[in-house]
């Protein structure tokens, strides 16, 4: 039950690591998620039984991770609890592919193992991408880039609108599972009968609440817009950014990296 | 200063299931004057707040804000003369910062971009808090966050300031500071609260309220003096007042004072 | 249950994004009126109020597991399908960010499996005509109960065809069903339970608060919205899944079929090697399948069209790789250090 408290900790966290000052933290926010949606379309678009290839895309996260302050544990911690759902999914490969692909001698990869790779490679990967995204951006910049890339304003207000308040109403769930567990003497799940009023009683709470910030919002002058923020300014510097990374995820797609690596070793070695 | 009265005629309302929050209410506000609005929970104080700023419409009788009644066709111009404050100070902070949440209302004015900038500047500087401009409101204390909520409205340029309960949940050195503020204002000012000892500091006139209607109109220390009528609706003097031998005459003496002493306890610097 | 990026094929997704991405549109286009300007705050909360009512778990009585309120359904009776809809896509798209819930192509997916479904299917199609005008309390209650286990049954279904479809995961088409199905059938159940419970208890309290779902909502244009859009769905995921199917591949099992031989020499074998070169060239879509036996599509000799490209020089490169990159990584990190101590 913690856990999820702890998640609200987690997103003010990330608030917390985007008012910071990084090289990563200084790109047009645009170019970042431009790069971040593109490398999430690459990597998906690999075979199932792609490994090796997929390793030289790494180089993305790995750069982003220096130029920015995050802290790398911050950072696996949260690719730790998305984890499971994925490795629980990715475990059947295995399972149900069990034909050898590859030989070693003694030790024989099954199809399934290079596919369970694969997909850990990726979830790496576009994971990765998205905590260092929000956590050099700021979820209200992000917002206002997403207004930038023309994605329907009522949308993007109801995101500005929701994060805000989701802190709000998390203490108020506290506060309200406290209680209860106070007086059933520590259970801390809620029994079904009472599930019905208590939340309903806070969903009417919750409504009023929304009413009485709708009077407000007529008290000011709102006339069904809201303006939003968005002063940044793109620079050649973030042309480079954004063409370079698009030029080396296009590269790695194409030519084999690892496979040239490996083979000019190999025959170096030989 | 005609836009800066408040005039209330036989306010009626009643509620959808029928029953009475307001009854025969009838006030007039004069321009920079400071009146409270106190009575017990359930008295009518918010009810009747929302009536000043046309959330609620009367069942009978009118309310006016300087020339303009209060109408759903003059809401616009009301709602420029009157800010409100609300209790709850996060209904009022919506925005992803402090800065465009003051900045709303002017906006929404359809001000320019300096203007809005200056109005902006002013409000944080009045209520103290330039510091907090690109501050979300959740990171905010609840001192700040009624500050920041006071400015909002006061970017608006309003001349009627309504507050609903300013200084709840405040501790004391917020308390003491928003108290300064509206010790400063100039604006009309109606205030519904349970601070009676703010009443002190920054009202001239009290109203009281009673299941629903005025129960008495007159000056502060008038109001306060009379111990009857505060008992009779379920009231209390303001704590400062209580240990005073003089303005309550059953109590201990605490200190020397007789009523020839420069004797008030409103207006602390 | 959450589609991840890891799982996905560009196809599925990106057409997953684009029947996403239309109904987003048209909802936010039908929420553009002056009637509708009251809904924005209220969306916010309630928004805010299922992001965070997930965190209430209740336990659910003779399994002694426990579960908590998805929202979709209850989002649709309080908020109309096209606000509902928009609401739920917030709450996935904050989860996405923060939680990394999936991964962002498969939000796409994810806001139509958990959102199309209950508030443009079940909420029209099932709980309308059942609960009638909501004044009789058990037909409103058999309502929620079916229109949640029926909405969250589609969205499981959805889940697993777009899984099958990507071809990433190899869990087999029945089994993944049947996986899926039974939880989600028991989900759905207990949520229908739960917003029965939350909506006879706001319609005995405070029924005028249930009056914001007529707010721009009308029976008529959902079926045309429905079926068009089920049928942009499919179109391009057909479409883009077509484009990509293996042709040179098929190709070079067809000849082998014929002439016993991987390749033929000629012209033939021109045609394929440039064929070849184009598709490794252009090989943005994976070359994924659909074998009707997994076990025989692996070991029959010469099969193609599964052909694992790693090898040892690539696991080679690939360890070179990471050290290049992390090496990389760790001068950066030490170079901007560096210039903050010598800014300070």
């Amino acid at each position: 039950m913690n856990e999820k408290r702890d998640r609200m900790y987690a997103v003010d966290e990330f608030d917390r690591l985007a008012a910071g000052n990084s090289p990563l933290h200084r790109y047009d926010p645009r170019a970042k998620l431009l790069v971040v949606l593109f490398a999430a379309g690459i990597a998906a678009s690999y075979s199932r039984y792609a490994v090796a290839e997929i390793v030289p895309l790494l180089l993305l996260p790995i750069v982003w991770l220096s130029l920015s302050k995050v802290p790398l544990r911050f950072v696996l911690g949260k690719l730790l609890l998305a984890l499971p759902f994925v490795f629980f999914m990715a475990i059947f490969n295995p399972i149900f592919d069990r034909a050898p692909v590859m030989d070693f001698g003694v030790l024989s990869v099954s199809g399934g193992w290079l596919s369970f790779t694969s997909i850990m490679l990726r979830f790496l990967l576009s994971i990765s991408l998205i905590i260092l995204l929000v956590a050099c951006t700021g979820f209200n910049t992000l917002c206002a880039t997403l207004l930038r890339l023309h994605i329907p304003k009522i949308f993007v207000v109801q995101l500005l609108l929701l994060y805000r308040y989701i802190f709000l109403l998390a203490d108020e769930v506290q506060r309200v599972r406290q209680a209860y567990s106070l007086r059933a003497l520590g259970d801390r799940s809620i029994a079904l009968p009472v599930v019905g009023s208590l939340l309903g009683q806070l969903l009417l709470r919750v409504m009023d609440r929304g009413q009485r910030i709708h009077q407000a919002m007529l008290c000011r002058g709102f006339v069904g817009i809201l303006s939003v923020r968005r002063d940044f300014h793109w620079c050649k510097r973030d042309t480079w950014f954004l063409l370079g990374w698009t030029l080396w995820l296009v590269l790695a797609r194409t030519v084999n990296i690892t496979d040239q690596l490996g083979h000019f070793l190999l025959k170096g070695l030989t | 200063m005609s836009h800066h009265i408040v005039a209330v005629q036989s306010l009626d309302y009643c509620y959808p299931d029928g029953r009475h929050a307001l009854q025969c209410v009838n006030f007039t506000l004069h321009h920079g004057e400071a009146a409270a609005i106190i009575g017990a929970n359930g008295a009518g104080k918010s009810t009747l707040l929302r009536h000043l700023i046309g959330t609620l419409a009367p069942t009978s009788g009118s309310v006016r804000i300087g020339d303009d009644p209060v109408l759903p066709s003059t809401l616009k111009q009301v709602r420029r003369t009157v800010g409100m404050v609300f209790q709850d100070a996060d209904d009022q902070l919506f925005m992803p910062t402090v800065y465009e949440d003051v900045a709303f209302g002017p906006i929404n004015q359809g001000l320019p971009p300096a203007e809005v900038e200056k109005r902006v500047k002013n409000a944080l500087f009045t209520v103290g808090c330039e510091h907090l401009r690109d501050r979300p409101p959740y990171r905010l204390s609840g001192g700040e966050k009624r500050a920041v909520a006071i400015a909002t409205v006061l970017a608006m340029s309003p001349n009627i300031l309504v507050m609903d309960e300013p200084t709840a949940n405040l501790d004391a050195r917020a308390r003491r500071h928003c108290i300064r503020l509206l010790q400063g204002f100039t604006h009309t000012r109606i205030i519904a609260t349970h601070d009676l000892d703010l009443v002190l500091d920054v009202c001239t006139r009290v109203i009281v309220l009673h299941e629903g209607q005025i129960v008495a109109d007159g000056s502060t220390m008038e109001i306060f003096r009379d111990k009857k009528l505060l008992d009779r609706y379920h009231l209390e003097q303001p704590l400062r007042m209580q240990g005073c031998p003089v303005c309550s005459p059953s109590s201990e003496p605490c200190q020397q004072q007789s009523a020839s002493d420069k004797h008030s306890h409103a207006r602390r610097p | 249950m959450h589609m991840a990026d890891a799982l996905l094929s560009p196809a599925v997704g990106g057409a997953m994004w684009v029947a996403t991405a239309a109904l987003s549109v048209r909802a936010s286009h039908k929420l553009r009126t002056p009637q509708t300007e009251s809904l924005v705050p209220m969306m916010a909360v309630l928004g805010a109020f299922v992001f965070t009512a997930q965190m209430i778990n209740f336990s659910i009585p003779g399994t002694g597991s426990s579960g908590h309120l998805g929202g979709g359904l209850l989002l649709t009776i309080l908020l109309g399908p096209y606000a509902a809809f928009l609401t739920l896509a917030s709450v996935l798209t904050v989860q996405a960010l923060f939680f990394a819930d999936g991964g962002l192509l498969a939000l796409g997916c994810n806001i139509f499996n958990l959102g199309f479904f209950p508030c443009f299917i079940a909420y029209p199609l099932i709980y309308r005509p059942l609960a009638g005008g909501g004044s009789n309390a058990s037909r409103q209650v058999l309502a929620c109960f079916v229109a949640s286990v029926a909405g969250l049954a589609m969205g499981a279904s959805s889940v697993v065809a777009e899984t099958r479809l990507s071809g990433i995961s190899e869990l087999p088409f029945v089994t993944f069903i049947l996986l899926m199905l039974p939880i989600h059938v028991v989900i759905g159940f207990v949520e229908g339970g739960v917003t029965a419970a939350v909506t006879r208890f706001v319609a005995r309290a405070r029924p005028e608060m249930l009056a914001f779902s007529k707010v721009g909502s009308s029976a008529v244009s959902f079926r045309r919205v429905v079926l068009s859009l089920v049928a942009i769905a499919f179109l391009t995921g057909g479409l883009l899944s077509w484009f990509a199917s293996e042709h040179p591949d098929g190709l070079e099992w067809s000849i082998q079929q014929m002439t016993g031989k991987t390749e033929i020499d000629g012209a033939g074998n021109d045609i394929h090697r440039t064929l070849g070169a184009l598709q490794a060239k252009l090989s943005f879509m994976p070359d994924y399948d659909f074998p009707k036996d997994e076990v025989t599509a692996k070991t029959q000799e010469g099969e193609s069209v599964v052909k694992p490209s790693t090898s040892l020089a690539g696991i080679l490169g690939a360890v070179i790789t990471l050290l290049l990159a992390g090496g990389i990584g760790l001068f950066l990190r030490w170079r901007s250090q560096k210039s903050t101590h010598t800014n300070e």
